[in-house]
């Protein structure tokens, strides 16, 4: 199954230890956080732009398929290696190259830890907007990959609002960049239709990212619904009202439950839902915005409102939250984590087609979800060791994104579509829509190499013969290191 | 030699199988995992070793010299559990894979010679430290080392070299051998390990740390132990760890007579509080163990429990509130000592066993140290992270160990602090080497020495 | 010039009047992109007749341009052909209605103002803030990414967009995206689209976010002395917690030509000698952050005059900030460009824009777009004599190499004719361009759609 030349050829870029390819290592990279296995040929620790473009030349030169990795939490597949790829472990190119304060941007390594960059910037005063709640052990390359959503979405966006630039390893080994510091330079939007693309139309080796001032104040609150329609009016609410929340997480019945069980956070076992809400911005007008918010919560059904005064209560009203996953571990084995998105007004209507899809396969179901922008996140509980069991999961799943496409929403709010939802792509696109995105990977991958067998489903088309490797500049190797500019901006 | 290996899973496996498989694969492992951040192998953070664990179990590879280095590369920090949302065990996990790997390939040198013959004979040790020491003091060893003739040979070695300059004279033992014997005076009875660190390289340390107890009003007796077994538990040996564990408990005699055992090395302490696991299947020896494990103090722990360092300054005489530290005798005590213009800055790094992840004294070293006078207290980030020593761990990986500490040392060098306090001496030596190693001007304190020091400051104003 | 003969040009206008009608077919349209004019034009009602329209295009093999409002067809290079002339302005209406939800589906041709409109009805706005928002369309503003004084506080095109539907080249009507913000399903073709200068295929329908109207908007106008000054402030905002929804410097040329200046109450503030430059500060939400906003970028100018704008008189010195591209329009015989660079790099560019601009006595207008680094410059070369196209195209490729050394890019808006012919509208964009060629053979292997209008002469 090995082929002994590439191997040698990838030791040789990178050095012996860093290609491992006994069947041992390859076990402990034949996963993701999804739940197929597929074992890799190989796996290549790579350092630098320069090792990853000859390490691409090598493969792409023996037809050899390949897949970029960076933390392997991937939640669809996305970093699973089919076609007896081989694996490009990114994770060793973990630094911040630049820190630009005048022009708000840093330039980082795509293997850097997503938390890593904000703290990085804290002392500055700065941080990265996009956190995913996995952002402590996720990669900015995955983030990039999956565009990468979290609870402050609402108002700052997703991970494509926050990417201006990209370097990029074509999947021929060429090195070029698309964007740059500035916004909206013309031509067609590279940087834009990389961000989602799940590793499949090329590698990223370098990201210039904004970067923004932190908020000058953060206002939370908690209220405590007593169904999830109160809950949902009271974010319509919200918005008719003027205001914009950064985070607007909601859990539902199950979940609150298995928390009380497990922490003991004071939520009232039948509350259908809670309401977790924060306000960020000046300081100015805040305390009134809270109490607009406390109004809207008691006008509407939600009596039970709690108002964090600092930050340890603030700590105490996500711990919750933040929980929840811990919580809900221990009532099975293991859990699946669908995700689906759904115009906000439909979430309990959706919520409640769940709950019947769970109760048909006999499966026990729990959701959080961000109330603000109508991703949710069914969470199915089971044993991974039963095979009949994760049939059934995996058939729940995609009929609850069924219900989220039929309800005007769609099938991945932030997991991307990976192995795992090829069959739901079906469900919002038609033929017409499928070819046309499939012009995009013939375009950027036309021997077809860069991650097979992910986001469309069947065979990306091919054409005719593949094109030369060309031979084009890489960028010089040599340990990148970090220049931090701050500009007249502090001094002015 | 152990018999052929036999094939299929290790039975021991069986009893983890339903825990394993509750790992969820997140990676939410991955970030606190100090091994991954400098290696960044999936074999070497707790994910990838449950998955190899239970592939094992599930037959789909075999348990053998393959699947080592996963294994041997684990600091059973336990950060990764702390951080899990399944609370994977995979400590737990590690050592029965090594216990089981001993048993089915057969024990290494380390175990046989060391672990069983040579730990249990405290005189033996204690012979042939010295003869070592003796050997480093003709210099030839560190002659060799500045040629880099060690480092060829044999990395490991040249790391264990660097891990003390010098030799420390005397060892611990025969100074504390030196004392006049207690009688019963009323005074409360304390039972003072002799942690193998201290013992055989940093004998200041135990000195400093008797000399506090004393004054604290503490008849201490000198433990005739020997080694407390951790690093034969950690590796798996589990039988070498139980007959350390007998070993000690029969030298031990009466518990009842202490009112407690302290040691301030945050393993011994850890792991005497752990013998009642240990001696798990002897039911002969469990209530002894228990009983132990009531009695066992970590210094700090102990300190605190008596009433901090303010019951260190009650005797001495009060002076005016100018001098530095001065106040510490007047009313309200040491705890709110004013503090002198050009304070040293001190932080502290949390020894793992010490740490919130298993004895859970965290709150007392810090109590202590900002009751200090003339001292500023800066907490450093991530400093509940393992040094990278973890026993034998930073001598057989020195590599993957020097990178860990580095960035250890990033985060103190960060506060500023001149001074590094911690609990343990694996740890210490560790941090010395890792400041050493980065230019750092930081020197490493156990914090009985800090302790030590006030009360010597004070008595000579 | 048209190539064909005339009774070509009736055949072929018969076959089109089969798919559209013959009301939605004219002969030699008025509309030209830049000297060119195409001998037919034809106005498809709605997104199944466009699809029919490009089928019959491709197979007749014709260049088509593609035209909404017509404001930005100096956009871009000249076409490499010009056949058919194809208007989006009969794709009119709103689909999937949801201020709830904060989403709004507009067919392509409708003009923004109505759109803007329709969201202000509902209580909500609708983040564009293009040129000429009473005539530009909702599909030429996202095709080209057009975004104005506002984009500080909304973002860019890209960032405003949540799907929308297209036809490509070969007629197949598809559609990317979705109605909501988080959406990772498949490749983000939305993205792609967005400022594709039409040449993937022609979009029909937008789905836009909407924001919740605020509580309070206000502008304040403050009179500078020196460019530095301008650039000290900005610097000053954008490090601070105020999110201003706008940062504007502009010229006094441009203060005059768009009648800012006439829009602030008389004697506040005062384009004299000594001020040559304005600053225009913009923030919306609840009116206590609001009102601190204003104060502290007020306490960072030391001269006492300012004007400061609310609501309804904020809103119409918005329009005649977007009104500039017409006066330009008007005049006949101006050149304008837009850049963009790294934020901090703006001031230095606009530097060398008056610098390069005094030493050849061209009068020069501009706007800098503070918050994004976006500069616009107006210069009107006098009526007679005939203007200098080798002195304007020095002074074009000059600013464009000092853009793209600072990190950024120059770009010709209006007024590509009066440059030499070899002056490409939008420059060299390096090494990327290759791969936007292969996606241009992709999605219009026979290059039928604004051929050679885009970089890279796609």
């Amino acid at each position: 199954m090995i082929a002994t030349s590439p191997v040698k050829e990838l030791r040789a870029i990178v050095g012996r230890d860093n290609v491992l390819d006994q069947p041992v290592d390859l076990q402990t990279y034949e996963y993701d956080a999804y739940l197929e296995r597929h074992l890799p040929r190989a796996v290549v620790f790579v350092r630098s732009t320069a090792e990853v473009s000859a390490v691409v030349k090598v493969l792409a030169r023996a037809r050899i398929p390949f897949v970029p990795r960076g933390c392997g939490t991937n939640l669809t597949g996305g970093s699973v290696g089919l076609d007896d790829a081989v694996i490009i472990e990114m994770g060793l190119m973990d630094r911040i190259l630049e820190i630009d304060l005048p022009n708000q941007r840093a330039v980082v390594q795509p293997g850097i830890f997503n938390l890593d960059i904000s703290e990085a910037l804290a002392p500055f005063g700065y941080y990265y907007a996009p956190d995913p709640a996995s952002q402590k052990a996720c990669s900015l390359g995955g983030n990039i990959a999956e565009n990468a959503g979290g609870p402050h979405c609402f108002k700052y966006g997703v991970t494509s609002n926050h990417v201006l630039g990209l370097e990029l390893v074509l999947p021929d080994g060429e090195v070029v960049w698309s964007g740059g510091k500035n916004v909206d330079s013309p031509g067609l939007d590279l940087t834009g239709i990389l961000v989602g693309s799940e590793g499949t139309l090329g590698i990223v080796t370098a990201a210039i990212l904004r970067i923004l001032r932190k908020p000058e104040t953060v206002k939370t609150m908690l209220g405590v619904c007593k169904s999830l329609e109160d809950g949902g009016n009271v974010v319509s609410a919200i918005v008719a009202a003027g205001l914009i929340p950064a985070t607007l997480e909601m859990m539902d019945n199950r979940t609150i439950n298995a928390v009380e069980d497990s922490m003991a956070c004071g939520f009232p076992r039948d509350a259908a839902a809670v309401l977790l809400i924060e306000l960020d911005g000046l300081r100015d007008g805040m305390d009134e915005m809270a109490e607009q918010i406390v109004t809207i919560c008691r006008a509407n059904g939600v009596s039970d409102v709690r108002v964090a005064q600092d930050e340890a209560e603030r700590a105490a009203l996500w711990k919750g939250r933040k929980g929840a996953f811990g919580a809900l571990s221990r009532l099975a084995p293991n859990y699946m984590v669908a995700d689906g998105t759904v115009p906000r007004t439909k979430l309990p209507e959706a919520l409640r087609r769940v709950a019947e899809i769970a109760g048909r396969y006999g499966l026990q179901v729990a959701s959080v979800f961000h109330a603000g922008d109508g991703n949710l996140h069914p969470l199915l509980l089971f044993d991974g060791r039963n095979n009949g069991e994760r049939k059934k999961v995996m058939a729940a799943s995609m009929e609850m994104l069924q219900v989220c496409a039929d309800l005007g929403g769609t099938v991945s709010g932030e997991h991307g579509i990976g192995v795992e939802k090829l069959g739901a792509m079906h469900m919002v696109f038609d033929d017409n829509d499928l070819r046309a995105q499939s012009y995009v990977k013939e375009a950027f991958d036309p021997q077809g190499l860069c991650n097979p067998g992910k986001v469309l489903p069947g065979p990306a088309a091919k054409t005719g013969a593949p094109g030369p490797t060309e031979a084009g500049g890489a960028t010089g190797a040599g340990a990148p290191s970090l220049t931090v500019s701050v500009g007249a901006a502090l001094g002015a | 030699m152990a018999a052929p290996p036999r094939s299929g899973p290790p039975e021991e496996f069986q009893a983890l199988y339903d825990h394993v498989v509750t790992c969820g694969k997140c990676g939410f492992c991955q970030p606190t995992c100090p091994i991954f951040r400098a290696t960044g192998r999936e074999g070497h953070v707790a994910r990838g070793k449950v998955a190899l664990f239970r592939n094992i179990i599930e037959e789909r590879t075999e348990i053998g010299p393959d699947a080592r280095d996963a294994f041997a590369n684990c600091l059973l920090c336990r950060a990764c559990t702390e951080n899990c949302f399944s609370a994977v065990k995979t400590d737990q996990v590690v050592m029965s894979f090594r216990h089981a790997y001993a048993q089915r390939f057969g024990r290494s040198f380390l175990q046989r010679r060391v672990f069983r013959s040579l730990l249990p004979r405290p005189r033996l040790m204690r012979g042939l430290v010295r003869s070592v020491w003796a050997l480093r003091r003709t210099g030839l060893a560190d002659a060799a080392r500045r040629i880099g003739l060690i480092g060829l040979l044999n990395p490991k070695l040249e790391r264990a070299l660097e891990l003390r300059a010098g030799t420390p004279g005397r060892l611990l033992h025969a100074r504390l051998a030196r004392r006049k014997a207690n009688r019963p005076d009323g005074r409360p009875l304390v039972g003072y390990w002799m942690s193998c660190g201290y013992n055989y390289v940093l004998p200041d340390v135990g000195e400093a740390t008797v000399r506090v107890l004393e004054r604290l009003g503490m008849a201490v007796e000198v433990l005739d132990n020997c080694c407390c077994g951790l690093a034969a538990y950690g590796y798996g040996d589990r039988e070498a760890a139980a007959k350390l564990a007998r070993e000690n408990l029969r030298r031990l005699g009466d518990l009842e007579r202490f009112d407690a055992i302290v040691s301030e090395c945050g393993s011994c302490s850890g792991h005497l509080k752990e013998y009642t696991e240990v001696l798990a299947d002897d039911p002969e020896w469990a209530a002894r163990a228990a009983l132990l494990k009531e009695k066992t103090r970590s210094f700090s722990e102990f300190l605190v429990e008596q009433g901090g360092l303010a019951s260190l300054l009650v005797d001495l005489p009060a002076t005016d509130g100018g001098a530095p530290g001065g106040a510490a005798g007047a009313a309200g005590g040491a705890d709110r000592a004013p503090r002198a213009a050009a304070e040293t800055v001190v932080t502290y790094h949390d020894p793992c066993h010490l740490g919130r992840r298993y004895q859970n004294v965290v709150d007392q070293p810090r109590q202590l140290l900002q009751a200090l006078p003339g001292i500023t207290f800066r907490e450093a980030a991530e400093s509940d992270a393992c040094c990278g020593a973890a026993g034998t761990y930073g001598v057989l990986h020195p590599a993957t160990s020097a990178a860990i500490i580095e960035r250890k040392m990033g985060f103190i060098r960060d506060t500023g602090a001149s001074v590094v306090v911690t609990e343990c001496p694996s740890c210490m030596m560790q941090l010395s080497f890792g400041a050493r190693r980065a230019g750092l001007d930081v020197s490493v304190q156990n914090i009985s020495q800090m302790c030590d020091s006030v009360g010597r400051q004070i008595s000579s104003e | 010039m048209p190539s064909e003969a005339p009774q070509d040009v009736a055949a072929l206008a018969g076959r089109f009047e089969a798919v559209v009608g013959c009301d939605q077919v004219s002969l030699a349209p008025e509309t030209a992109v830049h000297d060119l004019r195409a001998p037919a034009q034809v106005r498809p009602a709605d997104e199944q007749q466009l699809g029919r329209v490009l089928a019959l295009a491709r197979t007749e093999d014709l260049g088509v341009c593609l035209a909404g409002g017509a404001t930005k067809l100096g956009w871009g290079n000249r076409a490499r052909r010009f056949d058919l002339l194809v208007s989006t302005r009969d794709l009119q209406g709103f689909s999937d209605v949801d201020p709830d939800n904060l989403s709004l589906s507009v067919a392509a041709g409708t003009p923004v103002a109505e759109a803007r409109a329709k969201a202000r009805a509902m209580d909500r706005v609708l983040p564009l803030d293009p040129g000429r928002p009473s005539v530009a369309t909702v599909g030429g503003v996202t095709a080209t990414a057009d975004q104005g004084a506002r984009g500080a506080g909304y973002g860019g095109l890209r960032d405003v967009v949540l799907g929308l539907r297209a036809v490509l080249a070969d007629g197949s009507a598809v559609k990317f995206g979705g109605r909501t913000m988080k959406n990772v399903t498949g490749y983000d073709m939305t993205k792609l689209f967005v400022g594709s200068f039409g040449v993937l295929g022609v979009i029909t329908e937008v789905t836009y976010r909407l924001l919740p109207r605020p509580e309070k908007q206000a502008l304040i106008v403050l009179p500078l002395e020196s460019l530095a000054q301008g650039r000290g402030i900005a610097a000053y905002v954008l490090d601070s917690y105020l999110q201003p929804l706008a940062l504007e410097v502009i010229s006094a040329g441009f203060a005059r030509m768009t009648g800012v200046a006439g829009a602030t109450p008389s004697g506040v503030v005062d384009l004299a000698p000594g001020h040559g430059y304005l600053l225009l500060a913009a923030f919306a939400g609840h009116r206590a952050a609001v009102a601190r906003s204003i104060a502290e970028v007020r306490g960072q100018a030391r001269a006492p005059a300012a004007a400061i704008l609310e609501d309804a008189e904020a809103e119409s010195l918005f329009e005649r900030l977007s009104e500039a591209g017409a006066v330009g329009a008007r005049s006949g015989s101006s050149l304008t460009t837009r850049s963009t660079v790294p934020i901090s790099q703006v001031w230095e560019l606009a530097q060398a824009a008056e610098t390069r601009a005094g030493a050849i006595e061209l009068p020069l207008a501009f706007r800098i777009g503070a918050a994004r680094g976006t500069l616009d410059l107006y210069m009107s070369e006098r009526a007679s004599p005939a203007p200098d196209p080798q002195r304007l195209t020095t002074y074009a490729a000059d600013l464009r190499r000092d853009a793209v050394a600072l990190g950024g890019q120059l770009a010709v808006t209006r007024g590509l004719a009066m440059l030499s012919p070899a002056f490409d509208a939008w420059g060299d964009l390096g090494a990327s361009v290759k791969l936007m060629k292969r996606l241009k053979e992709r999605f219009d292997p026979d290059g039928i759609l604004n051929p050679g209008r885009f970089v890279g002469g796609i």
